[in-house]
């Protein structure tokens, strides 16, 4: 009877069905291993869909990246309607857009709004922008949970650049 | 009923291409907003032993953010292993394995932006065929697929957006040789 076990037991065999079995599971491990390590905001011109996803946190307390400066770079949301870019303007802010994935972070104007429109309304939608700014935690409630999200500050129209 | 079964007993092809459509949808990640439209693709099997056969296969699949030009298209070539449990005469219950490298072409045309991406990709899945006498043999299928792409600092510096988590349902045919 051992014999026969003996002889049927195939060891590459086994090894091929338990690597087939495992990989993908090993896959997995392997990336959920990987911790995200901090940014660094005002290093590298990081894009809109980092920022938006790097930026949350619980309300209850301060998280890592408030209040800090960030270089972001993205295109302007609706830069070719005119319409809105009026409405942004009275609202002193406008959209600094991933076109990779269409996320999108507001970016709100706290000095030299007339300058730094004047830089806006002459791009093209193709152009990319690369802004300067500060990151401003703000506070939304959904369905009773309180989510935190950002907006960038911007200040200066030497703060935003056509790449 | 004895004799009915004997007369529908279907034997085991020592190899089979196979063809299957399906929606696919994509969970959280970099692809949020987009939403999948199709998965289509094929595949060619032997028999390795018993009812355990190995092969390779590619699929594609087709996503796209509504209202805009910008889509996604995943080619995933990959070698699969397939594990058929007989459930009785007419049904398989088929349980797959596979593990390729995976191709993610993003475009916006409004934007004349295209960039491709790509990563390690594994799969896990489930078919229940329903046999027949004939050349061809049907299944549905649901899958699991996952892609880890590979580093690069200029598409993302987040390991979240690394990952990339699709599921899909559909319907597929398998060609016997016999």
């Amino acid at each position: 009877m051992a014999g026969i076990l003996k002889k049927k037991f195939n060891p590459a065999r086994a090894i091929l069905y338990r690597s087939v079995l495992y990989f993908p599971f090993l896959l997995q491990c392997f990336s959920c291993d990987k911790e995200q390590p901090l940014l660094l905001l005002d290093q590298n011109y990081l894009m809109v869909a980092d920022v938006l996803q790097y930026c949350q946190g619980s309300c209850n307390e301060a998280s890592v990246w408030e209040n800090k400066n960030a270089f972001v770079k993205g295109s302007i949301k609706d830069v070719e309607s005119e319409s809105k870019m009026e409405e942004y303007f009275s609202e002193s802010k406008f959209y600094l857009q991933d076109i990779r994935n269409g996320m999108y972070l507001e970016v709100r104007i706290t000095e030299n709004k007339e300058a730094i429109f004047e830089k806006i309304f002459a791009a093209e939608k193709s152009d990319t922008f690369k802004v300067k700014g500060m990151l401003n935690p703000v506070l939304a409630m959904d369905g009773g949970n309180c989510l935190k999200g950002v907006v960038l500050i911007l200040n200066h129209p030497d703060n935003i650049n056509i790449q | 009923m004895v004799l009915f079964l004997a007369n529908t007993a279907i034997s085991q092809g020592r190899h089979f291409f196979s063809f299957d459509a399906g929606l696919s949808h994509n969970h959280k990640g970099f692809y949020t907003l987009y939403a999948g439209i199709i998965n289509i693709g094929g595949g060619y099997n032997i028999r390795i032993i018993r009812h355990f056969y190995g092969g390779v296969s590619l699929h594609l699949d087709y996503f796209k953010r509504t209202n805009t030009t910008a889509g996604l298209i995943i080619y995933q070539p990959k070698i699969n292993f397939n594990y058929d449990i007989p459930v009785n005469k007419r049904i398989d219950l088929v349980t797959k394995l596979a593990g390729g490298y995976s191709f993610l072409r993003n475009s916006n045309k409004e934007y004349n932006y295209r960039e491709t991406q790509a990563g390690f990709n594994s799969l896990a899945e489930i078919q229940v065929i329903w046999k027949t006498r004939d050349k061809f043999d049907f299944y549905i299928f649901g899958r699991y697929d996952f892609i880890y792409l590979d580093r690069n600092e200029n598409f993302t510096r987040l390991e979240y957006y690394r990952r990339v988590n699709l599921t899909c349902f559909g319907l597929g045919v398998r060609i016997k040789d016999n």
